[in-house]
């Protein structure tokens, strides 16, 4: 299991080199002068030349890309025009914002879709499995914005049971950071009022990033249940007098959680770019939000650090995948 | 005697998007206590739903067009689950063909072993037995189908076994509750042919020291004739004979034993071209008319396509279903 961990944190390393790279080669190659840009519409070519030295844009493309990468390797992702901070600090700021928000919506979508995956195949076509049918359809199908302002529309501006927006009112204060997640300080710091104001804050764009994740897990995990439950083993179970309780919530739950994990991991990749939208319906101060200000301003260098700690999570959500795969099948452990 | 297990005129669909499948037409058989009774015939002659019926873990969506099964007075078609557990495991056990897939590749031999005593405890309503009182239980029924290093396999996962050890695995598991009737639905199919001589050995040795009831399903002949006191052999869902071992080796009185009884190799005796039975099995959704072997069979006669043959007692202990019966 140790030689298997440090292999995939290799491949992590090897991936994430390929991840910056690709990010260099594409502003590299997208259209557009980039010292232009930066320089502004009003700048004398004078203006823009400065700048392209300034910037090291006139180098060959081979000595732009060591330094980008040493650049990278010393945190420095360059400063935000916008903002004016160095790239880095803001992402320090926003990353954990999002973070909170796919973590919860996770949870929901792992802690609702695997038992009522579960339970579906074992009521397979009966009412339940009706319901949920339709649910995670409707799930997969709806575009999260427009379901985001339904719901803030419906719970938020006519029920007024929860907040329109934001991640903690105006008026609260963060707790002071020990993890930077304010769900999790403000609960070791007993600071329950706050808590309170971030849960109700989180729970509708949580629902919806959480809901076609949700409707995924929730179907891969009936499918391969019901595919489990009919294979011999279960058979042999059942005959030798095993519960039917016991036979579908651990012998045949636990073959079929590996392909439900490997969805777990997609869709992890996929909430985090989801964040772009549903923070922004939200108005979540979290990197989803960032990137889109920050593109909107022509700003790139915030952009290309959201890219890069976007494709950081998934890879690493992908490697936890990996190894719990490995954890779970002792098949794939001993394949080594 | 009274029979043991008693099966009548059992009837089985299953139903499918193409009509159903009439598995298991009218199949009469019965068993004394203490008895072995081997099933023979090919694969998709219903073998394998009539062992799992006995059980009570049949194809989900089959469906009793009509007879019974009766297991020691009691109607095992009228049970609900809770009663079944009283019965799997404890009174009736199941042995299967492929140990590979019959065990759960996520879990170790101990842990699927001590789930199998820890719910025979329960369904026999003792105490939950403790951590070391399970393990105890689980050395000796270890031991008792001859593993030797027994807390080796107790740690160990199936794909970590050979396919013997896994077998005696399985095995032992169906032993846990010490069963009064066991079904063994091809045991040695899947193993080496080496392997298969240990694990039949191992099967005759159990079955006369536990004084068990058997009932050995098979394709091979030689496997049945090894373990089993009597044979029925089943086509396409019916028996059409049933007797003495010998008898049926011997004499076979239906044309279909005698075509597969032809279709063995020998090693002994003359070269001769083997025999094969022209035809395949048929469709089950649409069976032949009358005798289901008639379009198959060298015997048939009008008479066979029209009427379905009754098994008829044609000796001691020897009953065919053909109109022709050989004589």
């Amino acid at each position: 299991m140790l030689s298997l961990t440090l292999r995939k944190i290799a491949v992590l390393i090897g991936t994430m080199i390929g991840l910056a790279a690709l990010t260099f080669l594409i502003t590299n190659v997208a259209p557009g002068d980039p010292a232009r840009l930066v320089a502004g519409p009003d700048a004398t070519n004078d203006m823009v030349e400065t700048i392209r030295v300034e910037y090291g844009l006139d180098r060959p493309l081979i000595e732009q890309f060591g330094i980008y990468m040493g650049d990278l390797l010393t945190g420095d992702l360059g400063r935000s025009i916008v903002s004016t901070r160095p790239v880095i600090d803001d992402l320090a700021r926003y990353v954990p914002a999002t973070l909170e928000l796919v973590l919860v919506a996770m949870l929901l979508g792992v802690l609702i879709g695997v038992p009522f995956g579960m339970l579906s195949a074992v009521y397979r076509d009966k009412t339940l499995d009706q319901v949920t049918r339709i649910l995670s359809i409707s799930g997969v199908a709806l575009p999260a914005f427009w379901f985001g302002i339904l719901l803030q529309l419906f719970f938020a501006v006519r029920l007024e049971w929860l907040p329109v927006s934001g991640q903690l009112p105006l008026t609260s204060i963060a707790p002071e950071p020990i993890t930077h997640l304010i769900l999790v300080d403000s609960l070791l710091r007993g600071d329950f009022e706050t808590f309170r104001e971030a849960l109700s804050h989180i729970i509708l764009p949580a629902v919806v990033l959480s809901f076609p994740c949700l409707a995924s897990i929730l179907r891969v995990n009936r499918a391969e249940m019901i595919e489990v439950l009919q294979s011999d083993h279960i058979i042999a179970a059942r005959a030798h007098g095993i519960s039917a309780a016991r036979i579908v919530t651990v012998y045949a739950l636990k073959n079929a959680l590996l392909p439900t994990l490997a969805m777990i991991g997609l869709r992890f990749g996929w909430m985090l770019g989801s964040t772009v939208l549903v923070e922004t319906v939200f108005d979540w101060p979290g990197i989803g939000l960032y990137a889109v200000s920050s593109s909107l301003a022509s700003d790139f260098k915030p952009v290309i650090g959201v890219t890069l700690v976007i494709g950081f999570l998934f890879m690493l959500t992908n490697t936890f995948v990996d190894l719990a795969y490995a954890w779970i099948d002792p098949r794939l452990r001993s394949a080594q | 005697m009274t029979a043991f297990l008693t099966i009548e005129d059992y009837r089985l669909d299953i139903p499918t998007f193409d009509g159903d499948l009439k598995v298991l037409d009218g199949i009469t058989l019965s068993l004394e206590k203490g008895e072995t009774l081997g099933i023979v015939g090919e694969s998709g002659c219903g073998k394998t739903v009539l062992a799992r019926s006995i059980l009570g873990i049949g194809p989900a969506r089959g469906k009793r067009m009509s007879g019974r099964m009766v297991f020691d007075s009691i109607e095992l078609d009228e049970l609900d689950e809770s009663e079944w557990r009283r019965i799997r495991g404890v009174k009736i056990s199941m042995i299967f063909q492929d140990p590979m897939t019959y065990l759960n590749p996520l879990f170790t031999i101990g842990r699927q072993l001590a789930d199998v005593v820890v719910a025979h405890g329960r369904a026999k309503a003792e105490r939950t037995p403790s951590r070391d009182e399970q393990r105890r239980r689980c050395d000796a029924l270890l031991e008792q189908v001859q593993i030797r290093d027994s807390a080796r396999v107790f740690d160990s996962y199936p794909h970590q076994l050979s396919g013997g050890m896994r077998q005696r695995v399985l095995i032992a598991m169906a032993l846990a509750g010490e069963p009064q009737l066991l079904i063994a639905d091809e045991p040695t199919t899947a193993l080496d042919v080496t392997i298969q001589a240990q694990i039949l050995e191992l099967l005759r040795d159990l079955v006369s020291r536990l004084g068990l009831t058997v009932v050995m399903i098979s394709h091979d002949v030689g496997a049945i004739a090894a373990i089993a006191r009597r044979v029925a052999v089943m086509y396409a869902g019916v028996v059409v004979e049933q007797g003495r071992t010998e008898d049926i080796l011997t004499r076979p009185r239906h044309p279909y034993t005698q075509g597969l009884l032809a279709a063995l190799p020998e090693i002994e005796g003359e070269r001769h071209v083997l025999e094969a039975i022209p035809g395949t099995i048929p469709n089950l959704i649409h069976p032949p008319s009358g005798c289901r072997f008639h379009p198959r069979c060298p015997r048939a006669t009008d008479i066979c396509s029209v009427e379905k043959p009754v098994a008829r007692s044609i000796g001691a202990d020897h009953v065919v279903a053909c109109h022709h019966a050989l004589a």
